[in-house]
């Protein structure tokens, strides 16, 4: 069997083990993924100790006291600390998530903590998103709306929505773009430079079911492509992962669909 | 200075709180020469990016606090347990603040616009809320 292994200066090493100072009733682990840029070295895993009793329950609450009381070189992205941002995506334990999101309590042993899979790391638990925000701006995420008639041009009304058109968004709108489903995907992973991933299809799919919007063909023809869509094989990965809940690979089947019947 | 604002600066406030606020923010202040930044990377530094937040709140919260014990009525989120009434003789105004470099507050005040722009709508006097 072909035996497979990282790169040379890819390779984890074993990091820093920074143990608590004081005896605490509620001792827990966290071994976190750590790489600086600017040295020559290679990615380390260092290994850190809390007292949870003296810390918030979700892991960013522990990620956030490690930076604050035991190593500010930490770095990581957060912002809202409530799961509506999206920034705080990393792999937890083996599955991505939010950290704001993700109860220690959830995890029985040591918290393993290390940056989206597959994505080229800028530092520590911080992936470089620029690829697949630029295939985000590619599906032309904004509300379009052609129209000829010459009344409606001219007027400044609100474009309205009954509430049986707007429940074609549930399901759709509340992606927070964090991209653990995209960077969960095993099509991704391999193409992930053609294949636009489910975070951006399911965008897709959150513009061609707007019933303001006027260009649902234009938007199905466009990703109307082997690997721009086609890459999907129901493999499920991303539904699994998604921290709101929501259900990707159930859209993409939808733009599937609309696809073969509408095209 | 998180604290000071959530404890001493929140919703409800009154003149001894506020001041005790500031007296508490002071300490904080000096404390800022202290700073030290242990990351030193050039690459996604959120040590130097919160250490520059930091310093911004700090001046924001000194205005913030001065600003609060100066208007001696209740305004919205402004709710002053010593002043509990609205008081659009005398606070009808936008409050305004400087910091100088010495870290010394004035205060001073500019009205508020009272008309709309055009005349498609006319404007609204102001008037008490209640619910
Ligand atoms: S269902 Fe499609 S998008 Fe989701 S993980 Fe599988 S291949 Fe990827
Ligand atoms: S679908 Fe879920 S996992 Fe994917 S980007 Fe949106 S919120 Fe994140
Ligand atoms: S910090 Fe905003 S989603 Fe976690």
């Amino acid at each position: 069997m072909a035996q497979f292994t990282l790169p040379a200066n890819s390779k984890i090493t074993k990091g820093k083990t920074h143990q608590l100072k004081e005896p605490a009733n509620d001792p827990k682990k966290l071994a976190i993924y750590r790489w600086d840029p600017e040295d020559d070295k290679n990615p380390r895993i260092d290994n850190y100790e809390i007292d949870q009793e003296k810390c918030g329950p979700m892991v960013l609450d522990a990620l956030m006291k490690i930076k604050n009381e035991i190593d500010p070189t930490l770095t990581f992205r957060r912002s809202c600390r409530e799961g509506v941002c999206g920034s705080c995506a990393m792999n937890i334990d083996g599955v991505n998530t939010l950290a704001c999101l993700k109860s220690m309590s959830e995890v029985k042993n040591e918290i393993k903590i290390y940056p989206l899979p597959h994505m080229r790391v800028v530092k520590d638990l911080v992936p470089d998103l620029s690829k697949a925000y630029e295939q985000l701006a590619s599906i032309k995420p904004w509300l379009q709306r052609k129209t000829t008639n010459e009344e409606e041009k001219n007027s400044r009304d609100e474009k309205k929505q009954s509430p049986k058109d707007r429940e074609k968004l549930d399901g759709k709108w509340e992606c927070v773009l964090c991209f653990c489903c995209t960077t969960s995907c095993p099509s991704y992973w391999w193409n992930g430079d053609e294949y636009l991933g489910p975070a951006v299809l399911l965008q897709a799919a959150r513009w061609v079911s707007d019933s303001r919007d006027s260009e649902r063909k234009e938007r199905l023809k466009a990703i109307n492509d082997s690997l721009k869509l086609y890459r999907c094989h129901s493999i499920m990965n991303c539904t699994r992962s998604c921290p709101k809940g929501l259900n990707p690979a159930k859209e993409i089947a939808g733009l599937k669909k609309a696809i073969v019947t509408e095209l | 200075m998180q604290h000071i604002m959530q404890q001493k600066c929140a919703v409800f406030r009154t003149h001894d709180l506020i001041s005790k606020g500031i007296e508490e923010y002071l300490k904080v202040e000096s404390s800022m020469d202290d700073i030290d930044i242990k990351d030193k990377s050039l690459i996604f530094n959120t040590d130097l990016v919160e250490a520059l937040e930091l310093h911004n709140l700090m001046a924001q919260s000194k205005v913030t606090l001065h600003s609060a014990l100066n208007r001696t009525e209740s305004r919205g989120a402004h709710a002053r347990e010593d002043y509990k009434e609205r008081d659009d003789n005398n606070w009808l105004v936008h409050s305004l603040a400087w910091l100088n470099d010495k870290g010394d507050v004035s205060m001073g005040s500019r009205g508020v616009h009272m008309n709309t722009l055009t005349n498609h709508v006319q404007p609204i006097p102001p008037k008490r809320r209640v619910y």
